[in-house]
């Protein structure tokens, strides 16, 4: 009875846990606390960088953006904050919808996460709130003018915050997961020549002319995922049921569209950059190094999109020939 | 060890489909009390759909626990109700309700703590049965071997003719009865476990606040780098390459495993009359496992199916796919070209600028120079006069 109340009270699970490979699990309110008041990013806009997000987190935040079909979801996260790092332990949905046009559906939903955090504490999770998690089904991980707004309101008051969007559709179509994470930058903020603020992405043109009227405002944070040693031992075995898919995929077919989709906007910024190389064609004498790294960015982008398709590609071809080997009874 | 409360299985139990994000979030929940040295439990609830025999157990959330006067642990009522229709409010369609709970356990079954909370719930929230689901920690180091180390259980009310009818208690004990379960996956959940699986990094944490105070001192990063770190000598995009071969390999290991397993069975049957015809027929050899020899049959008889009809137009459409693949292959490389070519002559700019009128060796060609010219044709003239 003993020994099996004390595995009941997690005292066996020592070994479960790596101290060193799983830390950033820890969280300690008074170094958090600590970190909270030096408040290094008031003076750098730039200060964040990088956002880990854990397994768990990203699990929930999938699929609740799936579950909301076509209409825009939102909830929240928690988590911690280590230098120019978020880290997102966790999160959580807020029971709003459609928040693209609805600036105030924040006010809808204190209510329900006053509660939440309040239930979390007393259960000892009592990771503040680092950011909010949204949608946007189809158009692409960017912010639109209502969501800028409203970020740059929450760094105001609630610093540090960062921004993290999803599309559900893209993701189901790349079989990839389709995230992003932003911050902006306060208003009295000039980004310097060069940056460039949405990474990598393919915007629908229709949406383009909202996410190039803000594009200025914010910037985006790179993601990278965690996961402990336990999830990666239950993932292993977990794994396992889904060979049959893997083997049996087709990805060349599947993502047909997508690739399709993404050559055509490769084609579009390809003439985009041609049209401004040309529009840059006057005065062409003295040329700065300054003047010419701004076309080569896009260029560059240009070559990493052609790459990423490239890749997915040569995936999706991989997949056939592996099918055609072992199944290929024909060639026997 | 025979577990006291366990009772033998039936074909009345309902069908359970366990999603991933259930284990994960125990998962969770373990490491992070075991890094943070909570002390206490782990517990919490299980809620999923009901739908006739099939439960779907999709999400879980972790609870709080009291201990009441009487030194039983409860479930602390009013942060339980709280929080499950916290999760019932986000959780709307379709609508999940509460099918049970989870804790850590032991392999051999439920010990006698889980009863009052087992009783609490079903009591409470009128479950005829909720599930229970055990974790064993003791059994994850073994490795994934394909097994998931839990176990679900319902509970059956047994009758124990033994005892005396007292008053309106029921005389009968609680028992819990082992389910089996199958893990169901929709497609976003399934995307990101395999995004998570493959490319997710390891949880430290230790370095990363040093690494961040070593690049604050270097000063600002310009964030246009794209943020790639060059410490890994692959790109992203390699790693994805890699990480799908790796997959691949990993799938057929396990088709090869299955085939292994199916053709030692096989090979271990006792000879049939089929092979052998001196070998008299015994109708009543139980050892047989008729289903089983139906579906490999079955199985080897769709093999051909495999083949398509038409190989010509098969390989035809393969061709082109290829094709189609190495087209993309060459848009990428001649973008790169372009790229290259861009810089090169960014550089050669730089290097030496341009002189206006007949310079140097660039003489009949000074007519192509004009206020237009991009930096492509000035690669191309760079070009001629380097093959003069």
């Amino acid at each position: 009875m003993d020994t099996a109340l004390k595995s009941w009270e997690l005292e066996n699970a020592v070994q479960l846990v790596d101290p060193t490979r799983d830390a950033i699990y820890n969280y300690s309110s008074t170094t958090q606390k600590q970190l909270m008041d030096a408040k290094p990013w008031k003076k750098d806009p730039h200060h964040f960088k990088n956002v880990r997000i854990s397994a768990v987190a990203l699990l929930k935040m999938v699929m609740h953006a799936r579950s909301g079909g076509s209409i825009e979801v939102m909830g929240l996260m928690q988590g911690s904050v280590y230098g120019d790092t978020f880290v997102v332990s966790d999160a959580f949905r807020l029971p709003v919808e459609g928040t693209e046009t609805r600036v105030n559906a924040q006010e809808e939903a204190n209510e329900y996460l006053i509660q939440y955090l309040e239930r979390a504490r007393e259960n000892d999770q009592a990771d503040n709130v680092v950011g909010w998690y949204h949608s946007h089904p189809g158009y692409g991980c960017w912010l639109s003018g209502i969501d800028v707004n409203t970020q740059a309101t929450q760094q105001l008051f609630q610093d540090p915050f960062c921004a993290v969007v999803i599309d559900p559709d893209r993701t189901i179509s790349a079989g990839k997961v389709e995230i992003g994470a932003f911050r902006t930058f306060p208003d009295d903020h000039k980004p310097e020549a060069g940056t460039d603020s949405d990474g990598f992405q393919s915007i629908p043109m229709d949406k383009i002319q909202d996410f190039g009227a803000h594009a200025e405002r914010y910037y985006s944070m790179e993601i990278s995922h965690f996961k402990s040693t336990l999830d990666t031992k239950l993932l292993a075995s977990l794994w396992n049921k889904y060979w049959i898919g893997t083997l049996s995929s087709s990805p060349l077919l599947t993502n047909r569209d997508f690739g399709t989709r993404q050559i055509k906007d490769l084609a579009f910024k390809i003439h985009d950059a041609n049209v401004s190389q040309s529009a840059s064609k006057g005065g062409m004498g003295p040329m700065t190094s300054t003047r010419s790294s701004k076309p080569d960015e896009k260029v560059e982008k240009i070559v990493r999109a052609a790459r990423m398709v490239e890749v997915e590609e040569r995936v999706g071809l991989v997949a056939a020939e592996v099918k055609e080997q072992v199944f290929g009874m024909a060639k026997q | 060890m025979e577990n006291s409360l366990l009772a033998g299985p039936s074909d009345s139990s309902p069908e359970i489909q366990l999603h991933p994000l259930v284990i994960l979030t125990i998962s969770d929940l373990v490491v992070r009390r075991t890094l943070r040295n909570l002390k206490g439990p782990v517990i919490g609830a299980l809620i999923g759909l009901q739908d006739g025999r099939t439960i779907t157990v999709e999400v879980a959330f972790d609870c709080k626990l009291q201990t009441m006067d009487d030194g039983t642990v409860l479930l602390d009522q009013a942060f339980f109700e709280a929080r499950l229709q916290q999760y019932k409010d986000v959780y709307k369609s379709p609508q999940l309700e509460l099918v049970g709970w989870f804790t850590l356990g032991d392999p051999s079954g439920p010990e006698q703590h889980v009863l009052p909370i087992q009783m609490q719930l079903q009591t409470e929230y009128n479950l005829e049965s909720a599930i229970l689901l055990l974790f064993h920690t003791e059994l994850v180091s073994a490795g994934g071997d394909g097994k998931l180390p839990l176990t679900l259980y319902e509970t059956v009310w047994t009758s124990d003719n033994a005892m005396e009818v007292d008053g309106g208690e029921r005389n009968q004990s609680l028992k819990f009865r082992e389910l089996p379960y199958t893990v169901e996956t929709g497609e976003a959940e399934m995307i990101s476990v395999d995004f998570v699986a493959r490319g997710g990094g390891n949880a430290t944490a230790v370095e990363a606040p040093k690494a961040k105070e070593e690049k604050k001192s270097k000063g600002k990063v310009k964030e246009g780098a794209n943020g790639t770190e060059q410490k890994s000598y692959l790109s992203p995009e390699d790693d994805e390459l890699i990480t799908s071969l790796t997959a691949k390999a990993n799938a057929i290991k396990m088709l090869q495993a299955r085939l292994n397993l199916l053709s030692t069975y096989l090979s271990k049957l006792p000879p049939s009359y089929l092979t052998d015809q001196t070998i008299p027929l015994e109708p009543n050899n139980t050892s047989l496992n008729h289903p089983i020899l139906r579906s490999t049959s079955a199985l080897l008889s769709r093999l051909p199916l495999l083949t398509p009809p038409d190989t010509v137009s098969y390989d035809r459409e393969t061709q082109q796919t290829k094709s189609d693949v190495e087209l993309i292959s060459l848009l990428s490389s001649l973008t790169r070209g372009v790229q290259d070519a861009k810089e090169l002559g960014r550089k050669w700019h730089l290097a030496e600028p341009r002189k206006r009128g007949n310079a140097g060796g660039y003489g009949p060609e000074s007519f192509l120079l004009d206020h237009g010219a991009n930096d492509q044709e000035r690669v191309e003239e760079m070009r001629m006069g380097m093959f003069r």
